[in-house]
């Protein structure tokens, strides 16, 4: 084993580990480029306020909030204080949903979090608000609903269940499991 | 106490469904209804809300439906039908669908029997050939000595 053997093995054990490395590195960065491009929203808007119309040219919906943040690749939307204005079919009084949190996927299902609130606007509407922890909603059909347990204030009663599913173009409601209604008389 | 018709009513039920715009709301499987020391049990509730002075009605069904209630005297009233029909505002029940109305050992059955919370007026009607009976018991609050029945046609 004389010297120059020993040169060119260590050379090479060398040149291999800077291989090695090179790969190593370059593969890396790859690999985060795409994470970047995901977890990075494509825009981002602030008090965002927006009118959205059906094909026949009616407003379907109105959505407002204090920030937006769309992710193109993964087709998500996500808002902070979202206010949605619902407009139900043949000019019905209109809906307000308001949350902490909204995400809205592939346009048309929207998920709500946290002090979540669907308000009707119709002072004569029966169900005045729905008090929940989180919602679903989908705004071509404009049909709300929730697995979990919810609250709805009502002229003269406040019902508590969960399982709830309202159609605002029909207005029917039906709460899959319904655990109590409380009627009291409203002082005139 | 009076019978408040004014009381919190309580409605339990195992689902629930409701025609906002026709004002009813339908509770329905194993639905109690409570106000006060009224109860009311029936598989299906119907409550519709009048459209001028929101007064609600609350209709019941059940095979049969029971309707139970103590009055001012604290003597118990029980009615069961198929369908009653219990109107706050108007301090009235309405039982039809062989109805039958218990009260202190007397029972009145018909096909439809209208009860008055104010009055305690009882109004018992029948279809044409099904007949009204009822079976009085005097009330033997002044000790009266026992009466025999006597069955009214």
């Amino acid at each position: 084993m004389n010297r120059i053997t020993l040169a060119t093995i260590t050379l090479f054990i060398l040149a291999l580990t800077t291989y090695g490395l090179l790969e190593w590195y370059g593969a890396k960065k790859e690999t985060s480029s795409i994470l970047d491009n995901a977890t990075n929203p494509e825009f981002i808007a602030e008090n965002l306020n927006s009118d959205v119309y059906k094909a026949t040219g009616a407003l379907s919906y109105n959505v407002e909030a204090q920030r937006m943040e769309h992710y193109a690749q993964l087709e998500v939307t996500h808002f902070e204080y979202p206010r949605y204005t619902l407009y139900p079919k043949n000019n019905k009084p209109t809906w307000q949903v308001t949350a902490n949190e909204g995400t809205l996927y592939n346009n048309n299902r929207v998920k709500l979090k946290n002090r979540v609130r669907l308000i009707a606007t119709d002072e004569e509407s029966l169900i005045q608000e729905v008090h929940g922890k989180n919602l679903e909603m989908d705004l071509k059909t404009n049909i709300i609903s929730s697995e979990q347990t919810i609250l709805i204030l009502g002229k003269g009663f406040t019902m508590y269940g969960s399982g709830l599913i309202v159609d605002l173009n029909t207005t029917q409601m039906t709460l899959t499991e319904h655990v109590q209604t409380i009627y009291k008389k409203i002082k005139k | 106490e009076k019978f408040n018709v004014e009381q919190e009513i309580k409605i339990s039920s195992s689902r629930q469904a409701a025609d906002l715009k026709n004002k009813i709301f339908s509770y329905i499987d194993n639905v109690i209804i409570a106000q006060g020391t009224l109860t009311i049990h029936a598989e299906l509730v119907q409550v519709i809300t009048e459209d001028k002075s929101d007064n609600k009605i609350y209709i019941a069904k059940g095979s049969p439906a029971t309707f139970e209630q103590t009055l001012q005297d604290g003597s118990p009233i029980n009615l069961q039908a198929n369908e009653i029909r219990y109107e706050p505002s108007m301090n009235t029940v309405v039982i039809s669908g062989n109805a039958l109305l218990r009260q202190e050992g007397s029972e009145v059955s018909g096909s439809k029997i209208t009860y008055n919370f104010d009055t305690e007026y009882v109004n018992a009607e029948s279809l044409d050939n099904a007949k009204v009976e009822t079976v009085l018991q005097p009330k033997n609050k002044t000790e009266l000595p026992k009466k025999s029945k006597d069955k009214q046609e």
